[in-house]
């Protein structure tokens, strides 16, 4: 009788949830309205239909006569890539711009998107071969079908330090990038040929329970990025935020040809302006920002393979490429945020391979740990996830928000409810006590963080004062733990702390996080006083 | 350990909840500082705009610096404390405080995860009903406040405009618009006692939220461990990452979703993965769960697509607009069309005219209003200096009170141009509409003054009766028709 009762006030209150949320978005989201109105691509949609039935048709029958079709590779998708970008375009003229299409014009535009895509890919290329090293490190650690993007990963942190380094002396030059980056290539050239051949030409094993829902996910998916990608290619950033900040800041380091003065660290960014010093084009700067998206939807891929089929996983990844905000960010203000989901995604990966050792650890006995290379060979996947960690804050600082959950995440999952709660206090504390909500200037509405501050340090020393009491063996495998992650997350941010208090001589968290920027600095007073001394001198 | 029964949990949860209540009521009395701060009186300059009307009984104090109030905290809104942070969620997915589409991320989310954790039947059956009553509490103080907070209103008189919106038109003729009319008002009706409570220990400051929101940190921790109590290690250590880290987010994201991307993509996950699941503890049927699924995930991508068809436009009437998937002169330039400039002019007019001027003067300082102009202008690092917000400009107009002056002292400072955003006004969502009126002083300071000249707009005017169009700026000189972005002006 009292789970009935309860099963229908449940049914009641899904009922007025459902209704409440679609009414609220209606209220206030009448752009949806005007536009589903007056929409215009049903042809669109009808062919997206048509192609689903088709492929599944297609699939079908390769899977039944166990064969794989000769242009399943990645050479195939990029000659998909180019056939519905030329329909893309083509449908674009006949609706918006009837008659002015010519052949032409449609070869000349697919050989644009061709020539930036070939320079896009070429550095995540490069990139790719650069994170060959340190994968063989780490290796062992990770799982086999996630090495190829997680190395992709350490490549472009790999890559971004040295352009670091370069950019001190003032050497982000095309003359010393591209022999450079060359060189790189030429190093193992075996492997990289090996690498690039594996890419185009490897078949693409389809996967033999793919359905409807997984190919149609696909097909919207892959419309959802040459979209994007086309409108992304322009001469100019057009968004905001693209050009007061994260395009105008690549412009500045390749005047420079180097590090810029002032600003939060800008490892991404340094990235992106490797596109227009090696090939002096602001397009690939622009698609390469892009790309973090790109690069996302791969990482989280694998990340929902972990827990759904194929089917849904594709799904899931559309839902989420098919966010306004996600093409906003894609196609028309590229900024870094993309890059730095990417690398918080490539983060819950590794935790996740972290999960994985520690239930396999869990089982086996201890070995003894008589050196430090050894005992960090032994915590080589946190090392891992400091570096990443501490690479995706030097993307940006909001980055933090990833690193206090993960620390969190990690006494849980060691120490369970005591682990939680104790880590969170602590991660409270330090995040008032760094006045982490004052970079928001949240901190002057809350009256009580300071006594707060105290009541969760007092909170956070009990518990976890309690939980050493109880097995003092956990706690300081934890502390150690949570030290070596800190020290790893260090590291790629330490060199920008050392520009800034170049650049400010003070040792101060705002100073050390923002550098000085060589932009005017204006006083009131001084204003004043320099005004009268040209003013007053005239009269 | 003691076995503590499930009936007196919960009477100590209750018990906590009240002495934790009473006690903030306590501490708020005893060192809460709720006293208005006088705002700081500014010199006027006049001109031929005037000052916005504001009703000073809705403006909020302002605490801190205003610019910090107008460029960070309007994705988190204006309304009293605990409500912006118990609000944002709701906020963040219907795009109720900002409402443009760089910060819309579907509704899919709002609305199924938090009926997940509903809809799994707990072994003991009271917790789905704390959720329920939880998620209810959420909607009381959610909708009201987001219908109240675009226009500043109270709750009376959003009741007010609810009937007065409900008397327009019959429930045959705007089905969907009466329903939620309605909602907003029996919505307005639940949160008048609630929104009363909170005021009485809260205002623009107190001490009472941040206490409140650890305590509902560790209450949603409880709920979420019994929800995925058979779930193995990985999903619950994932599970708990994402809490911790959208708590983080709701106290340090100020509301700015890119802030917190990965709850807008892996939380995505969470819900597939709940919907698809084949536990057989759910109220309904994995058929009717997946169903549902792919209905409104369809429904989504459609409304995306149609969305972004659309340009993201607010407000659809004409029949053209929906065709552009792409913008033109992008694509025009891809495919030969046009060249460069030509492709240039089209996306941003006159800059080109603006830019020549400014970088003819290398060693010139450029005081900057806003605009996307810094881009195109060389050594923009060592050049430009940013005021987007106008922190700086009402230091001048207090200091110097005259115009001519204001442009002395900048001339003698260095500078030889100031750019405007003329759309500033637009971000401006306070109740006291301080950055509107900081713009207004500015452009007063400009109107007229004998010190600067206009050097390009893209700013269209037409003179009154006749059809003669020109680039200016203000108003007096003739009818606006094309608003623009920027205007570029040089000091003499």
């Amino acid at each position: 009788m009292r789970v009935r009762i309860v099963k229908t006030v449940i049914l009641c209150f899904t009922v007025i949830w459902i209704i409440s949320i679609l009414l609220g978005y209606w209220h206030h989201n009448p752009g949806y309205r005007g536009t589903t109105r007056h929409f215009q691509y049903y042809d669109l949609w009808v062919g997206m239909i048509l192609l689903t039935t088709g492929s599944w048709f297609l699939i079908r029958h390769y899977i039944k006569k166990k064969r794989q079709p000769f242009f399943f590779n990645g050479l195939g998708l990029i000659c998909a890539f180019i056939l519905l970008d030329m329909l893309i375009v083509a449908l674009f003229y006949s609706k918006a711009l009837p008659g002015q299409l010519s052949f032409i014009g449609l070869l000349n535009q697919m050989g644009y998107v061709l020539g930036m895509g070939f320079f896009t890919l070429t550095l995540l290329w490069i990139s790719f071969e650069v994170g060959a090293y340190p994968m063989k490190w780490f290796a062992k650690e990770i799982r086999t079908n996630e090495q190829p993007i997680l190395q992709l990963a350490l490549g472009i942190m790999a890559l971004s330090f040295g352009l670091f380094l370069l950019g001190i002396f003032h050497l982000l030059k095309p003359t010393i990038l591209i022999p450079l980056l060359v060189t790189i290539l030429g190093l193992n050239h075996k492997k990289s040929l090996s690498s690039l051949r594996q890419f185009l030409l490897s078949p693409i094993k389809i996967h033999p329970k793919i359905n409807p829902i997984g190919i149609s996910s696909l097909l919207i998916l892959a419309f959802f990025v040459s979209l994007n990608y086309i409108q992304v290619l322009w001469i100019s950033p057009t968004g905001y935020d693209s050009m007061t900040l994260y395009t105008k800041l690549v412009g500045l380091i390749d005047d420079h040809h180097g590090l810029v003065a002032g600003h939060q660290p800008y490892y991404w960014t340094l990235f992106m302006a490797t596109g227009l010093t090696v090939f002096s084009r602001i397009e690939v700067v622009l698609a390469l920002s892009m790309a973090g998206g790109v690069l996302t939807l791969v990482a989280f891929y694998h990340l929902c393979r972990r827990w759904l089929d194929i089917n849904f996983s594709l799904l899931t990844i559309t839902l989420f490429y098919s966010l306004p905000l996600v093409h906003f960010q894609s196609a028309l203000d590229p900024k870094t945020d993309l890059g730095l989901l990417f690398f918080l995604v490539c983060l819950l990966l590794l935790f996740c391979n972290y999960l994985d050792a520690y239930g396999l650890k869990k089982q086996r006995s201890k070995p003894a740990l008589k050196t430090i290379s050894n005992w960090l060979g032994q915590e080589k996947i946190l090392v891992l996830m400091g570096l990443v960690a501490g690479f995706a804050i030097g993307i940006k600082m909001t980055a933090i928000l990833g690193l206090l959950a993960l620390v969190i995440a990690l006494w849980y999952t060691n120490a369970r409810d005591l682990g939680l709660l104790g880590a969170a206090a602590a991660a409270l504390f330090t995040m008032l006590l760094l006045r982490l909500d004052d970079v928001q200037l949240l901190r002057q509405y809350h009256l009580s963080a300071d006594e707060m501050k105290w009541i969760l340090l007092l909170t956070s020393v009990l518990i976890l004062g309690f939980m050493a009491n109880r097995d003092l063996q956990l706690f300081k495998k934890l502390m150690i733990q949570t030290s070596l992650l800190a020290l790893f997350v260090l590291v790629p941010l330490t060199p920008w702390f050392i520009k800034n208090y170049a650049e400010t001589n003070s040792i101060a968290v705002t100073a050390l996080l923002n550098g000085q920027t060589a932009n005017p600095k204006l006083q009131i007073d001084e204003v004043e006083r320099i005004w009268q001394q040209t003013y007053q001198n005239q009269e | 350990m003691v076995n503590v029964s499930h009936s007196l949990q919960l009477k100590i949860f209750r018990a906590c909840l009240t002495s934790f209540f009473l006690l903030m009521v306590g501490w708020n009395a005893c060192f809460g500082d709720n006293s208005a701060t006088p705002p700081v009186e500014s010199v006027i300059i006049p001109g031929i705009y005037a000052m916005p009307k504001v009703d000073e009984s809705k403006a909020t104090t302002v605490v801190g610096s205003s610019s910090s109030k107008e460029d960070m905290q309007k994705f988190l809104g204006y309304e009293i404390l605990p409500v912006r942070y118990l609000s944002l969620p709701y906020d963040v997915f219907v795009k109720s405080n900002v409402k443009s589409y760089f910060v819309d991320v579907g509704f899919l989310l709002l609305l199924f995860i938090p009926l997940l954790w509903v809809l799994k039947l707990d072994k003991n059956p009271i917790y789905n009903l704390i959720t329920v009553a939880l998620l209810l509490s959420f909607l009381i103080i959610s909708v009201p406040s987001a219908y109240l907070s675009i226009k500043n209103l109270s709750i009376a008189e959003g009741l007010a405009a609810v009937q007065s919106q409900l008397g327009q038109s019959s429930f045959s003729e705007a089905p969907i618009n009466h329903l939620s009319l309605w909602m907003h008002k029996i919505g307005l009706w639940a949160y008048q006692p609630v929104f009363e409570l909170i005021s009485k220990v809260s205002g623009e400051q107190d001490v009472f939220t941040y206490p409140l929101l650890a305590l509902l940190f560790v209450g949603a921790y409880y709920l979420l461990k019994r929800r995925v109590e058979e779930q193995k290690l990985p999903l619950k250590s994932l599970s708990v990452f994402m809490l911790s880290y959208f708590f983080f987010w709701l106290l340090l994201g100020a509301g700015g979703i890119w802030y917190g991307f990965l709850i807008a993509c892996v939380t995505y996950l969470f819900m597939v993965k709940g919907l698809s699941s084949s536990s057989d503890k759910y109220l309904f049927s994995r058929t009717i769960r997946v169903g549902t699924l792919l209905s409104f995930s369809a429904i989504w991508i459609f409304l995306a697509f149609a969305y972004r068809a659309g340009n993201y436009a607010l407000d659809l009437r004409e029949q053209e607009t929906p065709k552009r998937i792409l913008i033109d002169p992008v694509i025009q330039y891809q495919t030969g069309n046009l060249d460069a400039a030509t492709s240039m002019n089209a996306v941003f007019p006159q800059y080109n005219q603006a830019i020549q001027a400014i970088n003819a003067e290398q060693e010139s300082l450029v005081y900057s209003v806003g605009t996307f102009l810094s881009y195109f202008i060389r050594k923009n690092d060592e050049r430009v200096f940013s005021d987007t917000f106008l922190d700086f400009f009402p230091q001048l107009v207090n200091r110097f009170k005259d115009k001519t002056k204001i442009m002395q002292a900048l001339k003698a400072n260095g500078f030889r141009f100031i750019i405007v955003d003329l759309q500033l006004n637009n971000n401006d969502y306070t109740a006291e509409k301080s950055l509107t009126k900081k713009f207004i002083n500015l452009l007063n300071s400009l109107h007229g003054n004998p010190m600067i000249e206009l050097v390009a707009t893209d700013r269209i005017l037409e003179v009154k009766g006749q059809g003669t169009r020109f680039h200016a700026v203000f108003h007096d000189q003739g009818d606006v028709v094309h608003f623009g972005r920027f205007a570029l002006f040089r000091i003499k």
